[in-house]
């Protein structure tokens, strides 16, 4: 569904990915970890246009999507929901889930509002409450549902747990693998390695720009996942 | 007499309005700091002037002003694209002062310090808005027009997008935004009604020159702005009135007129500076200054 080959980018002049391999097959859950400085939400952002890029190719379902404007990608069936659950504070939840679907005419919004809704029904409870008022796990999922309102078939999360209670954690990444399961590929980028390895069909796992490792489940056991994260060599 | 003076306020409360509501769109609602404000209203003024003083009919040259200035707004943000907060506010400042010395040194065009003066009051289909009150009534129509446009433009699903924009850019791109084309619609739309109200101006007082644009003019405009409360249209309305009548009983006082300019600033700065330690969003405003 999505390749990357051999990709270089960064910021300005400083270069943070040095050449990045990712296959991502149609209805997986991929995952990417690795220590801070890595690269991780770099890869999302290049998909994104939203970092300089180099040299190398993205590819979504055989279109080259590498030059694509960064608004021009939720065309393509892409959604992204950046890092730190970057809701409209001042907006209520139906609003925030109405700018999701700038895209899209009014009759199509109305279904997938409803839509989001069945996935989170606490969403309609509040849903003329400002956003601001949600606690963080329920603003993380409001960001989600504002993504799922593109119908994408591709889901890019960066740090979906960032400052999440784990209970919330919990509930966060049980609804990412129901939201796969009705045929959305994602990539989540994750320093709550564990647990995204546990939900991820596989995972890629950085360092310093290039991938170091890249496996189903049985990854965590591997000795050398301890040396990447500690440097101990 | 009385009436006169009243009459005379109540067309520069429909200008400021004009002015206001507009900076309103892109500052309020758009999140840009634009100072260049005064720049299309200068643009507009200069252009109807220009365009009335050798023969054109004054709604084709009230048309013009608005449509130059938002030329102007459009090209603008292509220079400014990237900037943001304070580096934006300074970008359109030194768009007003390249406007600013380009009224003051293109001679030939606007005979620069010496002004424009003899600029015919409107007149529109063969009705000629000589009296102010006539005058006063065509401000209205025309400030109640803006207020209604711009209201609807704000309600509608093309202005909840200039308030993503404004809450955050980023998100707004990544949700299928061109926000390069939406600022420049902002901008756009901003300096057209800037334009019309410069146009309304120029042939209200029938003279204008340089010094009727400078920065010191965009200050109350952006107080109102400010002190109404950011993307909030009744509030500025409101304190589009307070701001232009608070300053007037200054007159009857019996102050000297050199003191009474200075104190006009006093009284903004001190009203500026109450309402941001007190009320830091403005009279009705939804979001705070940041």
């Amino acid at each position: 569904m999505l390749k990357i080959n051999n990709l270089h980018a960064g910021y300005d002049k400083i270069e943070i990915l040095k050449g990045v391999n990712i296959d991502v097959k149609n209805n997986e859950i991929i995952a990417l970890i690795g220590p801070n400085g890595a690269g991780k939400s770099t890869i999302l952002k290049s998909i994104f246009n939203l970092c300089n890029i180099y040299s190398g190719e993205i590819i979504f379902k055989d279109k080259n999507i590498t030059k694509l404007q960064t608004y021009e990608l939720i065309h393509e069936g892409i959604s992204y929901v950046p890092q730190g659950r970057q809701i409209f504070r001042e907006l209520t939840v139906k609003e925030n889930l109405e700018m999701g679907a700038f895209i899209l005419d009014k009759n199509v919004m109305k279904r997938n509002i409803k839509d989001v809704y069945q996935k989170f029904p606490f969403l309609k409870e509040k849903r003329n409450e400002y956003a601001i008022n949600l606690s963080g796990g329920q603003q993380q999922l409001l960001a989600i549902g504002r993504a799922l309102m593109q119908n994408p078939q591709l889901l890019l999360l960066d740090e979906p747990s960032l400052g999440l209670s784990p209970k919330s954690m919990k509930e966060m990444f049980n609804k990412i693998k129901e939201i796969n399961k009705e045929g959305v590929s994602i990539i989540i980028v994750e320093q709550n390695a564990k647990q995204s390895v546990e939900i991820a069909d596989r995972t890629y796992i950085l360092e310093d720009g290039k991938i170091a490792l890249n496996g189903g489940k049985e990854i965590l056991k591997n000795k050398k996942l301890k040396d990447i994260y500690f440097g101990g060599r | 007499m009385i009436i006169e003076y009243f009459i005379h306020l109540f067309i520069l409360i429909g200008i400021y309005l004009i002015l206001a509501l507009s900076l309103q769109l892109s500052v309020g609602f758009t999140g840009l700091l634009n100072l260049g404000h005064v720049a299309f209203f200068a643009i507009g003024a200069y252009t109807a002037a220009l365009l009335t003083l050798n023969g054109v009919p004054f709604l084709i040259a009230f048309l013009a002003a608005g449509i130059i200035a938002m030329i102007f707004g459009f090209i603008l943000v292509i220079p400014t694209n990237k900037l943001k907060g304070d580096y934006l506010a300074l970008a359109t400042l030194g768009f007003s002062f390249v406007v600013y010395a380009v009224t003051l040194n293109y001679t030939s065009l606007t005979r620069g310090p010496l002004g424009l003066p003899g600029i015919p009051k409107p007149s529109i289909l063969g009705v000629t808005f000589s009296s102010n009150l006539s005058f006063l009534i065509l401000t209205i129509i025309i400030a109640g027009i803006t207020y209604f446009i711009i209201k609807r433009i704000t309600e509608s699903q093309f202005g909840k997008v200039f308030e993503a924009i404004r809450d955050d850019e980023l998100v707004a791109k990544t949700l299928g935004k061109n926000t390069f084309k939406m600022k420049g619609y902002s901008l756009g739309i901003s300096a057209f009604f800037a334009g019309i109200a410069g146009s309304l101006y120029a042939s209200y007082i029938t003279f204008i020159d340089p010094s009727s644009f400078t920065i010191m003019q965009l200050i109350p405009i952006l107080c109102i702005v400010i002190i109404g409360g950011l993307a909030s249209l009744k509030g500025t309305l409101v304190a589009t009135i307070i701001l232009v009548l608070l300053p007037e009983p200054l007159r009857f006082i019996g102050f000297p007129s050199s003191i009474i300019g200075p104190m006009r600033q006093i009284i903004y700065a001190l009203i500026l500076l109450l309402i941001l330690i007190y009320k830091p969003k403005g009279f009705y405003g939804k979001v705070e200054l940041t």
